[in-house]
């Protein structure tokens, strides 16, 4: 048997069909090199962002709400770069499912990679991939808007469609590419400077007398700086595009709040046990979670606390730190602080652009509360949208109808009743009156003697454990609080105690 | 195949002419109520200079308006909503100075016309001696704002020009602006965040201030010009926000302290006075009467905030001032006691003719548009007797006022459309105090505007002509911090 396998292979190589298939593979290898590298880097495009950083898509995605108006594109468009920017914000719409998002920035990835090889001659074909590489180390800037590498697509396309042999006619295409793209046409200017010859140069004068009319006749209202670099490349005003590539902590505080987004609370605990992020954010994330399947009163302390700020952050004036902290607000029925937070969330994107998540629960604290007829703007906006549409037409503005929605009635009844002022340094005592305005809120009981805990008061803590005990709804005295009381009677020499290491941790003063 | 898109084509253009509202009205059924329209210009008072009323029947799929003046003249317009040429609509009102317009209102709904009662729109003889307002555009939020800034818009038209906008610099708020008497050649504004200023541009010349001053103790707050541009009023407040939990709550605005003082630009000064400097008392809002030798401010005995921030309630207070020697009066008179009626009075805005105070009263606290309760109150200075403005008030947070160099209109701020957003209204006021209804600032297309305007329209002031600001240069002279000191007198 083997050797009549041996005497088959030994056939096949020595025949004259072995020759003309290898032949043909190398002459196909060959012809369609090109070909299989875009198909690698799609794939490897899409499986990055799909498998591995499908959480990015979903930042991307909570900080803008794309609005299918002639309005929001005349809006976008009015000024230099525009059609990049609102094409960026299209194809970002569609992050909201992951692996279509995915797929559409493969497709641009491809676009890229392809109108490079095609510009470049024939035997550097494999260099197409270096615009490829750095665009998506750049990327990993969480602040990179889509808009960027849509524009710098643009760019190339159009140094491949124009004419070669009628240079004078970038006198016209200039000015018009400029206000489509944005400064990013200087990419086109350069690669037909390589094309054309230095005598292509004068494109460059002429660029620059574009810049600076576009500026002083029609952009009374922004700094020079950021006319001639872009507006609507970067998220942050008159910051660029940092090589930080994908930091490592960084996104994973993004996966924690993609996990918040979706409500995927046991991943967020199975995931707290992998990998730590010594920050507030963290924390808060992981509490949300333990508190969501009933773990808080036994488990907080397993994981890292950052203190006070555990369960909730102060206000801070950034697009992410307050967001798990306004999830936490809203399923505890502290509906006015989810609003504030989200509301504040919201304007703190730099680019002045709205949020669909943000708008969202916005939209919902304000329905929670019956303001039907202040809800209506955000409604409308949600219903210009592609992916919040189908929810926003959903609504019925009617107490009636609220008061179907089982998640909104529950809200309604853990709502305070009685007014006072919000106070950050009172977070403890402001949960135990949510509590006692309804003892059913075993999530305002957690956070109630969580934050108490968090911050040191013992005695506090003590006095109210019995309502734990009564209204708690456990089988057995939670790990945690046992453990807690454990270090009250042992005056913290409790080896191995996890409230222990964590008062040790916060009277030193150090962070682990 | 070229046959069938011809005829692909003019059965198309034949579906959408006749589902298009250009048809005159047929078979029109009478219908015996006034139209539904949007914004409600029913019986309103308008000055002749005034843009187009254009207005929407919302529940309408077509409308044909017939406008007939009472002195002559005719419009007639027809489409999805009202909207009317701006000079015919001139034409119209200016022929009409003292009279009335007329409106027959028809609408079409699923292919049926229906006529409703006219209704009459007033022409005022009160001319309008302003190109247009000027006002602050922001989210109504709560600590945070992303795109905002100061505009100004023509009365005439529909067109708005921003004055600055934070997109110059990044992260800046800009607000309090104010021009001497609605003339923007001496007009000042704030600048907040990491580049705080105070604005001052005179006759063209620009100063930015240092945002605030040690000796001060804060910064400068809520400007109000001298009637002779040679001083400008200012409060300096130390300014808290409280947020409420309940739902039909929100924000809390109370100041820890505060003082009044009068600024001289000329000079750099600050001329405090023990008088406006109260220990105890909390001094804010001032205001000059049109002559120039009376300051008006509200007062409150000071309390502990935040847990007694509803015992913080103002009253109306003056005190003399000498514009020669900048020196104030030796006594402070109170002059309408509202803490006495359980209220509290705030932004005093005395009418440039010197018979009116136009005030808002509300239930405590001085920041009016968070609380749906305040209401416009007018004090006769002549008999000293106040009445609320009960033709011009609503339940939703009728606030913040101005009135025009004439005294004749007066634009306010109110949340009456849906509890949230502060909108900005129109009213004639006649010779004798008495107040026209209100109309909503008219826009080419005012329920699309309205529907989609996630702004609030803030501190609405009238302005003589069009305000003219270098954004550029501001913005670069903002982003320097190069600053002028102020000193305490």
């Amino acid at each position: 048997m083997l050797k009549f396998v041996y005497y088959l292979i030994k056939t096949f190589v020595k025949s004259d069909f072995y020759a003309t298939f290898a032949s043909f593979m190398k002459r196909a290898i060959t012809k369609y090199w090109n070909l299989y590298l875009s198909i690698l880097v799609g794939i490897g495009v899409f499986m990055f962002w799909y498998v591995a950083y499908s959480h990015a898509l979903s930042y991307q995605e909570q900080y803008q709400l794309f609005l299918w108006t002639g309005d929001y594109f005349a809006e976008r468009v009015s000024v230099p770069g525009g059609l990049a920017d609102w094409l960026g914000e299209f194809i970002v719409q569609f992050y909201y499912v992951e692996w279509l998002g995915a797929l559409l920035l493969a497709l641009l990835y491809v676009a890229l990679q392809r109108l490079t090889a095609r510009l470049l001659p024939q035997k550097w074909g494999v260099l197409s991939l270096v615009p490829v590489l750095m665009l998506w180390w750049l990327m990993g800037d969480i602040n990179v808007l889509l808009s960027l590498p849509v524009a710098i697509v643009l760019a190339l396309a159009l140094a491949c469609v124009m004419p070669r042999r009628y240079s004078w006619i970038d006198a016209a295409v200039l000015p018009v590419a400029y206000w489509l793209i944005g400064p990013i046409v200087w990419l086109y200017i350069v690669v037909r400077a390589i094309q054309l010859g230095w005598k292509h140069l004068w494109t460059a004068g002429w660029m620059v007398a574009v810049q600076l009319m576009v500026y002083a006749w029609l952009l009374p209202q922004w700094p020079l700086q950021q006319a001639l670099t872009g507006l609507n490349y970067y998220r942050i005003p008159l910051h660029y595009p940092q090589w930080s590539g994908y930091d490592k902590d960084m996104y994973e505080l993004i996966r924690m709040d993609y996990l918040v987004r979706h409500e995927r609370w046991d991943d967020i605990v199975k995931r707290a046990g992998e990998y730590r992020v010594n920050t507030p954010f963290w924390s808060n994330c992981v509490n949300l979670a333990l508190s969501q399947k009933r773990l808080l009163a036994d488990r907080m302390f397993d994981f890292y606390q950052s203190g006070e700020d555990a369960l909730v952050m102060p206000r801070t004036r950034d697009l992410t730190s307050m967001l798990p902290s306004a999830e936490a607000f809203w399923r505890l029925g502290m509906v006015n602080s989810a609003q504030r937070y989200m509301f504040d969330t919201q304007e703190s994107i730099l680019n002045a652009r709205k949020s669909g998540r943000c708008t969202k629960r916005i939209a919902e604290c304000m329905l929670v509360n019956g303001h039907y007829t202040a809800v209506k703007k955000q409604l409308d906006l949600l219903k210009k949208s592609l992916y919040y549409s189908s929810w926003a037409n959903s609504v019925i503005l009617s107490d009636d109808w609220v008061n179907a929605q089982p998640e909104y009635r529950r809200l309604r009844q853990l709502r305070y009743k009685e007014n006072f002022l919000y106070s950050y340094e009172e977070m403890d005592k402001m949960f135990g009156l949510l509590f006692m305005n309804n003892t059913d809120n075993k999530m305002a009981l957690d956070y109630f003697l969580a934050q108490m805990l968090l911050k040191g008061n013992l005695k506090g803590f003590q006095q109210y454990l019995g309502a734990a005990q009564q209204y708690g709804g456990y089988r057995q005295m939670p790990l945690c609080y046992q453990d807690v009381m454990r270090c009250i009677q042992m005056q913290g020499n409790v080896h191995g105690s996890p409230f222990a290491n964590y008062a040790k941790r916060m009277m030193g003063g150090q962070q682990q | 195949m070229k046959k069938n898109t011809i005829w692909c084509w003019v059965i198309g253009v034949g579906c959408w002419l006749m589902a298009s509202c250009n048809s005159t009205p047929e078979n029109v059924s009478k219908v015996d109520q006034l139209p539904n329209i949007y914004p409600d210009y029913i019986g309103v008072t308008i000055p002749a200079e005034m843009a187009p009323l254009n207005f929407d029947c919302p529940d309408a799929d077509c409308v044909d308006v017939v406008v007939k003046g009472s002195k002559g003249g005719e419009l007639h317009v027809q489409g999805d909503y009202a909207d009317f040429d701006i000079a015919d609509w001139h034409e119209l009102t200016q022929q009409n100075k003292g009279g009335q317009l007329t409106f027959t209102v028809c609408t079409r709904k699923d292919g049926q016309w229906q006529q409703y009662n006219n209704f009459t729109v007033n022409v005022s003889t009160y001319a309008l001696d302003e190109w247009g307002l000027t006002y602050r555009r922001i989210a109504p939020g709560y600590e945070v704002f992303s795109k905002m800034g100061l505009y100004q818009r023509d009365l005439a038209t529909f067109d708005e020009y921003p004055i600055i906008e934070n997109t110059q610099v990044p992260g800046m708020c800009v607000n309090c602006h104010s021009a001497r008497q609605t003339d923007p050649s001496k007009f000042v504004f704030h600048v907040r965040g990491d580049h705080g200023a105070t604005m001052f541009q005179i006759d063209g010349q620009r100063e930015w201030l240092k945002a605030s001053n040690e000796q001060l103790g804060g910064s400068m707050v809520y400007p109000y010009w001298h009637p002779n541009g040679k001083y400008c009023a200012f409060s300096t407040n130390q300014t808290r926000q409280g947020f409420h939990m309940v739902a039909h709550e929100r924000i809390e605005v109370f100041d820890l302290s505060s003082d009044v003082f009068v600024y001289n630009p000329a000079t750099h000064e600050i001329i405090k006075d023990s008088l406006l400097s109260t220990p105890d008392w909390s001094e804010n809002s001032p205001v000059f009467s049109p002559d120039g030798k009376t300051l008006y401010y509200m007062t409150c005995k000071q309390q502990e905030y935040p847990m007694h921030y509803k015992d913080e309630k103002y009253n109306l207070c003056k005190i003399a001032f000498d514009p020669a020697t900048g020196k104030y009066g030796e006594k402070v008179d109170t002059i309408f006691n509202a803490v006495a009626m359980g209220k509290s009075l705030t932004w005093p805005r005395p009418s440039y003719d010197g018979k009116y105070i136009l005030f808002t009263l509300m239930d405590y606290g001085y920041f009016s548009i968070w609380h749906q309760e305040s209401n416009q109150w007018l004090l006769n200075l002549q008999t000293g007797e106040a009445r609320e403005l009960k033709e011009i008030n609503s339940e939703k947070a009728d606030s913040y006022h101005n009135w025009n160099v004439n005294s004749h209109w007066i634009v306010f701020t109110s949340r009456r459309g849906d509890g949230l957003y502060s909108h900005l209204y129109l009213a004639c006021v006649d010779d004798k105090g008495h107040f026209s209804k209100p109309f909503l600032l008219p826009q080419r297309h005012p329920k699309e505007y309205y529907d989609e305007s996630i702004f609030s329209f803030n501190v609405p002031d009238f302005t003589k002509t069009k305000v003219v600001f270098d954004a550029y240069n501001a913005g670069r002279e903002i982003a320097s911090d190069q600053r002028v000191e102020t000193k305490v007198k």
